[in-house]
């Protein structure tokens, strides 16, 4: 806790856990350094309404919470599941996209939506934050149903970055990440403390606040994305491939700077990517899905040691000897 | 059975219309019965059938009653008349005043009109009010400049019009307002008067302040010290049921005719006893150019061609961007929006005038001409913030909407200012467009630079044409231009480096 930084990111965990919990902010902010020592348990439960029995429940993985503060000081513990999807159809016309899928998303924990091409990854991420209804079924965030009358309230407690081109080319950065904050008229010392903690936190250097998203290089675009994502510390995190467009060093040093990120925010996070090392090296949990339907979830190593089938394997191996070339 | 003979008359009436329509019935033109009238009336002729409509003149009617009644009746299509008559002795306005010119005036006075069907058009130019003559010699010999003057005089012999002597203006005021108190008074025809006048059997007598006789007789007007006379602005009334090209005939008269060159005309008349010369001489000698400075009708022609854009493109403006943004959506109202806005634009923009013209409250004048402009600038305003709106990248679109903005914000803060270049260069279409389809507008009596292209084209003039054609051509280039700074000051910087 002497690296500056950290202190920074602490106090800003506990304004974060005050707010969301209304547990004290000192108490907030042992539980986030119990979280950080912890092991990240899989606390994600994940199967699919189908006959696919195959995909791995993580009933074990649930014994393992038991070991988390929340349970311990239940009065404090965050809701159990940040975001759920029940039974949710999603059809294009006679293509289905996703087909009546349950998954519950834990909170505090990374997820990672992983798959080939049409699987359904971002379609899920598209549903949660509401730019697609189900067909059938519905998506539920804590305990409130996503709907045309709840989704501008919910949909400001995500914050959601995706692939390339989400920032509004004729604002700066700084109007970018502002834009909502100043619609919602914030203060201006709080947006200008934010905004400071979000730099420091993304590493973007503050001159580059004030130029136009084509003056920026696409590290610096992504980076500008996140911030304006996270300002209004929202509840849940939703990425769509973030990294996906940018080259492989800035791609490389951005998969360690968001894995610190993610531990030191400790929010729910859901990840889209189709990069398996990405996968491993940032999820607590993956969700690997193929044509509409989840295959199988757990952590990297249940699905490298327990593939649930020969395509878990197949996509598994895919991959790594790819790395090995 | 009803029915059937309602649409059996309701076809007869449809054959009948046109039919009516197109067997021309000569537009009257009435005159009072002295020179200048009978003068102004051969003019106004000469510029109708010149506008392409067949006229007469019906000469020397009387008085301004006789002429009034007959132009409510039907009887005649217009006369020449002046302001100061229409309001004292047609609309009984009040007591006499010198003003009668102001704009609010004017405006009340065609209102008034307008409820006898009756229209007035600008002013011709000159004041042609009353004023009491005398030989300058004996003005001279006796002292006598102002009206004033005449108090101490009161035996001297005056010679009076019958209508000058009746008039809410005339005579009686006059003499109230002067102290006036002559002895010996006497009615007589004004052409007579003049014979008197000259064989010394009167001393002093009314005229009117561009009568030729002035000039050539040697006589002098009294100052009129305490100003009593209003103004007597000259002007045509006419039927509002005219035929459009018989007002186009009188408008083009407007503002041509200054004292001196009706004080010429009328002495023309007098020496040739031949109207129709003064009439075809007003015509010959390159018609308005005297009357006023090219650069003073530019002035005017250009302003009124600017209200005519303005007007129209801040309609089009104001009504197309939100039929736009409804046409941006997709679905069968943008369907709708563009296909109407489009069947619009492929109206010949003269089978537009027309139609709007035959609508019952609009008519002849600007109004129409305003809204024909502003239908055809609505297209390109619409088209181009619906396409600006469809263009914008679906990741941006829907980085708004999952950013938790209403769809309100969406628009103002980030759609509207990413179509802005679209939107900017659809209301320069409109704005180019609606300046060179503005000249149309004098067609129907609206003004603006069309009027002297119509002109020049009626007359086979293309000095005049080019009078109108070149600013109107340069109006559009600085549209164009100005357009280019717009573009700096409304299309925001980051969307300006992508084109760099």
């Amino acid at each position: 806790m002497k690296n500056p930084a950290q202190v920074l990111l602490f106090r800003l965990l506990q304004r974060v856990g005050g707010k969301r919990r209304h547990g004290r902010p000192m108490k907030a902010a042992q539980q986030f350094r119990q979280r950080m020592v912890l092991p990240g348990g899989p606390l994600l439960a994940a199967h699919h309404a189908h006959s696919d029995s195959r995909a791995v429940p993580s009933g074990p993985s649930k014994v393992r919470n038991h070991a988390l503060p929340n349970d311990i000081q239940p009065s404090m513990s965050p809701k159990p599941s940040a975001i759920e999807l029940v039974g949710v159809t999603k059809c294009f016309g006679s293509l289905v996209a996703l087909e009546r899928t349950d998954l519950v998303f834990q909170a505090g924990k990374t997820t990672i939506l992983i798959g080939p091409s049409g699987c359904g990854k971002s379609t899920i991420l598209r549903l949660i934050v509401g730019l697609l209804q189900p067909t059938a079924g519905l998506v539920r965030f804590e305990d409130r149903v996503l709907s045309p009358e709840t989704i501008l309230s919910l949909r400001r407690r995500m914050g959601y970055v995706i692939q390339e081109g989400g920032l509004f080319p004729h604002l700066t950065a700084r109007q970018n990440i502002l834009l909502l904050a100043e619609h919602l008229r914030q203060s201006p010392e709080e947006m200008r403390a934010r905004l400071g903690e979000l730099c420091e936190l993304t590493r973007l250097t503050p001159a580059s606040l004030s130029r136009y998203p084509l003056e920026l290089s696409g590290g610096q675009r992504q980076r500008v994305c996140l911030i304006r994502a996270l300002m209004l510390r929202p509840d849940v995190l939703l990425l769509d491939e973030p990294l996906a467009a940018l080259d492989p060093m800035v791609r490389a040093n951005l998969q360690v700077e968001l894995k610190a990120i993610f531990q030191q925010i400790g929010q729910t996070v859901i990840f889209v990517t189709h990069d398996l090392a990405e996968a491993a090296w940032l999820g607590d949990q993956i969700v690997l899905l193929r044509q509409g339907r989840v295959v199988q979830s757990g952590t990297f190593a249940a699905l490298r040691e327990q593939p649930a089938s020969s395509f878990v394997s197949e996509f598994i191996n895919a991959q790594r000897k790819l790395a090995l070339v | 059975m009803k029915a059937l003979f309602a649409i059996f008359t309701g076809f007869l009436l449809a054959l009948a219309a046109p039919a009516a329509a197109t067997a021309l019935q000569p537009a009257i033109v009435g005159s009072k019965k002295f020179t200048e009238s009978y003068v102004l009336a051969d003019i106004a002729q000469l510029a109708i059938e010149r506008a392409g409509y067949p006229a007469e003149h019906r000469q020397g009617m009387g008085g301004t009653i006789i002429l009034w009644e007959a132009l409510k009746e039907g009887a005649i299509t217009c006369y020449p008349e002046y302001t100061g008559t229409i309001r004292e002795v047609i609309l009984k306005n009040g007591g006499p005043t010198t003003d009668g010119t102001g704009a609010a005036e004017v405006d009340r006075m065609r209102q008034q009109l307008a409820r006898y069907g009756v229209g007035m058009t600008g002013r011709l130019g000159f004041n042609n009010t009353y004023a009491l003559v005398m030989r300058r010699e004996q003005a001279q010999r006796l002292g006598i400049h102002e009206i004033s003057d005449l108090n101490r005089y009161p035996q001297l012999p005056v010679g009076l019009s019958q209508e000058f002597l009746g008039r809410e203006d005339g005579w009686t005021p006059l003499c109230a307002r002067y102290g006036l108190h002559m002895r010996n008074v006497r009615g007589m025809d004004h052409t007579l008067a003049y014979e008197a006048l000259a064989k010394g059997e009167i001393d002093v007598m009314d005229a009117y302040s561009t009568d030729a006789r002035i000039a050539e007789e040697d006589l002098v007007a009294l100052r009129d010290n305490r100003t009593f006379f209003p103004q007597y602005q000259a002007v045509f009334l006419y039927r509002l049921d005219a035929d459009p090209r018989v007002l186009q005939g009188l408008r083009f008269l407007e503002g041509t005719l200054t004292e001196k060159r009706m004080i010429q005309l009328n002495a023309i008349a007098e020496r040739t006893s031949d109207y129709s010369k003064a009439a075809a001489s007003y015509f010959h000698e390159g018609v308005p150019s005297q009357a006023d400075s090219l650069a003073s009708k530019l002035a005017r022609w250009t302003a009124r061609h600017l209200v005519l854009v303005g007007l129209s493109l801040s309609g089009s403006i104001v009504l197309g961007i939100p039929l736009g943004i409804w046409a941006g959506r997709p679905g069968w109202v943008s369907e709708i929006i563009l296909g109407t806005t489009g069947v619009v634009q492929t109206i010949p923009s003269l089978a537009l005038l027309a139609l709007l013209v035959s609508i019952p409250f609009l008519g002849i004048g600007p109004q129409t001409a305003i809204i024909a402009l502003f239908l055809y600038g609505l297209l390109p305003i619409v088209r181009n913030t619906a396409s600006g709106l469809q263009d914008i990248p679906r990741p941006v679109r829907e980085s708004a909407e999952a950013l938790g903005l209403e769809p309100l914000a969406r628009l103002t803060k980030v759609f509207l200012p990413l179509a802005s270049r679209s939107i900017l260069s659809g209301i320069k279409t409109s704005a180019v467009i609606n300046v060179g389809t503005a000249t149309l507008a004098a067609l129907i009596g609206a003004g603006g630079l069309g009027e002297p292209i119509i002109s020049g084209l009626n007359l086979n003039d293309s000095t005049l044409i080019l009078e109108g054609a070149l600013p109107a051509a340069s109006l559009a280039l600085l549209v164009q231009a100005s357009f280019g700074f717009l573009d700096r000051l409304l299309i925001p910087k980051g969307l300006r480096l992508a084109s760099v």
